[in-house]
């Protein structure tokens, strides 16, 4: 509790920032979507005169695409400056400030950076998701749209386990910047349904770096469509789960890296 | 001289070689991506608005060398010099700005092309196939329609980079034109499969003269004439964009402030 309010203080922080320089976050946020939703189109527009890829009409390859953005919103807001700025962090030593406040380190790092950069990415995923919902007929019951929510922090959770899993390892390696390289390299396999590749390549998007969980496997219960491939159809419950797990590995890394971190003094 | 900045651009690019494999992993998967995605699209479609997949494959490989012209950024070269207040002395320097700018950022992408997207091509090429121009008259075609491509994108960039002198910043006058960029040059989609629509705007554009029309020509979806016209236009292009960057260029030494000390 009082972690929440504390966390809720830093927050506010951040806003007042952001209403302080209100044109600048206003021409960042247009801009920022107009960038994403021109990629929707784009992936609109690439099943668009074909009519489907395999099994998948051009709007349910455009809900794929809005999981996706919307994922990568929520993890933006609370995990994406942390953990990208703790290279920097780490490498000038003033990490050291994390581990002198009568805090958990991990909760302050996370608290103290609340981004609030991501409303445009946001404001066009949830936009693309109702429209790709509305142009398939799909009516959702109040369990379902419970479930959807409940999906969604999944798919964000799973985001901010990957921020985390491809930043911390800068407590044991000075550069870091080509494995963040490899996981946005991994994300964008997802942008459209996996069951387009090989099955090797599906086996390692679903067990090994579980991108597969943010759009494919959680968005077929709401299609009531059933591209499994060779896996158990049950995987389309799984995301809460998934995005659990990769965040306590990512925590789980975290401790072991602040016993390993020796300040570079300054 | 600026043949020298040319020459010293592409040098330093050779200095960071591993960032330049991390660069051709991670540009490789994406080209796996898109190589999928139209495999999967043409299963059990032999043809599409006259492209087949063999077509549709050689202009995926050939655009990664044409998409290399994106790194002409003019409008970043000219941001960071403004907000740095570096601008000051290009203003007292016997050279052009705009074409040290051109020249620098042209080194980094000659070596980006050389180095990076023709391998990239030749492995896509082993993999996935590659057909060649069946005439002979649409390789002199496509080569000068894709330097023409390349002056159009970089007149497009210099306009944005002007804007700075009000704006104060690249990031949102980058990112709009970027979309625009995206979605009407043909990079992700080629035009022939957008609806008719949305296919007259792209027209209306220049946009489509950097990547879509070049790499039509390539693929041989355009005629002898069709060549010659492309050609003519993306001239007009190149005269209007620069008559109004000119215009714009006199208003903006009038109203620059230089930033720090």
């Amino acid at each position: 509790m009082r972690y929440a309010l504390l966390y809720w203080d830093f927050v506010k922080i951040q806003f007042r920032v952001a209403q302080e320089y209100r044109a600048a976050f206003l021409a960042r946020s247009f801009a920022k979507a107009v960038a994403n939703g021109a990629s929707v189109c784009i992936t609109y527009l690439t099943i668009y005169s074909f009519g489907h890829v395999l099994s998948w009409s051009a709007f349910e390859v455009m809900l794929l695409f809005s999981m996706n953005t919307i994922a990568y919103a929520l993890a933006g807001f609370f995990m994406f400056h942390p953990f990208t700025k703790l290279q920097q962090r780490v490498n000038d030593g003033t990490f050291d400030e994390m581990l002198t406040k009568p805090l958990n380190p991990f909760f302050y790092l996370c608290s103290r950076d609340f981004s609030t950069g991501y409303f445009a990415n946001l404001a066009v995923g949830i936009a693309a998701l109702v429209v790709s919902f509305i142009q398939l007929d799909i009516k959702l019951s109040a369990l379902k749209i419970l479930w959807l929510v409940v999906v969604l922090i999944g798919t964000g959770m799973i985001h901010s386990g990957f921020f985390m899993l491809t930043n911390i390892p800068t407590f044991w390696l000075i550069k870091i910047d080509a494995i963040g390289r490899l996981r946005s390299t991994f994300e964008s396999f997802i942008r459209y349904p996996i069951s387009i590749y090989d099955t090797w390549i599906a086996v390692m998007l679903t067990y090994i770096f579980p991108f597969a969980f943010v759009n494919f496997f959680p968005a077929q219960y709401f299609l009531q469509k059933s591209d499994f491939m060779i896996f158990p159809p049950m995987l389309t419950f799984m995301t809460p789960v998934v995005g659990v797990v990769l965040m306590l590995m990512g925590y789980a890394l975290f401790q072991l890296g602040i016993r390993n971190y020796k300040s570079s003094g300054s | 001289m600026y043949l020298a900045m040319w020459k010293n651009s592409f040098k330093r690019c050779l200095v960071y070689r591993t960032n330049t494999i991390i660069q051709f992993f991670t540009s490789f998967v994406y080209l796996f991506v898109t190589v999928n995605i139209w495999q999967a699209l043409y299963r059990n479609v032999p043809q599409l608005n006259g492209v087949s997949l063999a077509q549709m494959l050689t202009y995926v490989l050939i655009i990664q060398v044409i998409v290399r012209f994106q790194d002409l950024e003019l409008s970043r070269y000219y941001g960071e010099r403004i907000i740095n207040g570096n601008v000051s002395i290009d203003f007292i320097r016997p050279v052009s700005l705009k074409y040290s700018a051109f020249a620098t950022l042209a080194g980094e992408v000659s070596f980006q092309i050389l180095l990076f997207s023709i391998p990239m091509l030749v492995l896509g090429a082993f993999i996935w196939g590659f057909v060649l121009p069946a005439a002979l008259w649409q390789w002199p075609m496509f080569l000068l329609s894709a330097l023409l491509g390349a002056l159009v994108y970089a007149s497009i960039e210099y306009l944005m980079s002007l804007t700075v002198f009000w704006f104060k910043t690249y990031f949102h006058v980058q990112c709009i034109t970027g979309a625009l960029f995206t979605l009407f040059c043909g990079s992700a989609v080629p035009l022939w499969f957008y609806p008719d629509w949305l296919h007259a705007i792209a027209n209306l554009l220049p946009f489509r003269f950097v990547i879509f029309e070049p790499a039509g020509i390539f693929v041989g979806k355009s005629t002898f004439e069709h060549a010659i016209f492309t050609i003519g236009l993306q001239i007009s292009w190149l005269f209007a964009l620069n008559f109004l960057g000119h215009f714009i260029w006199r208003r903006a030494q009038l109203i620059v402030t230089v930033q720090g000390g």
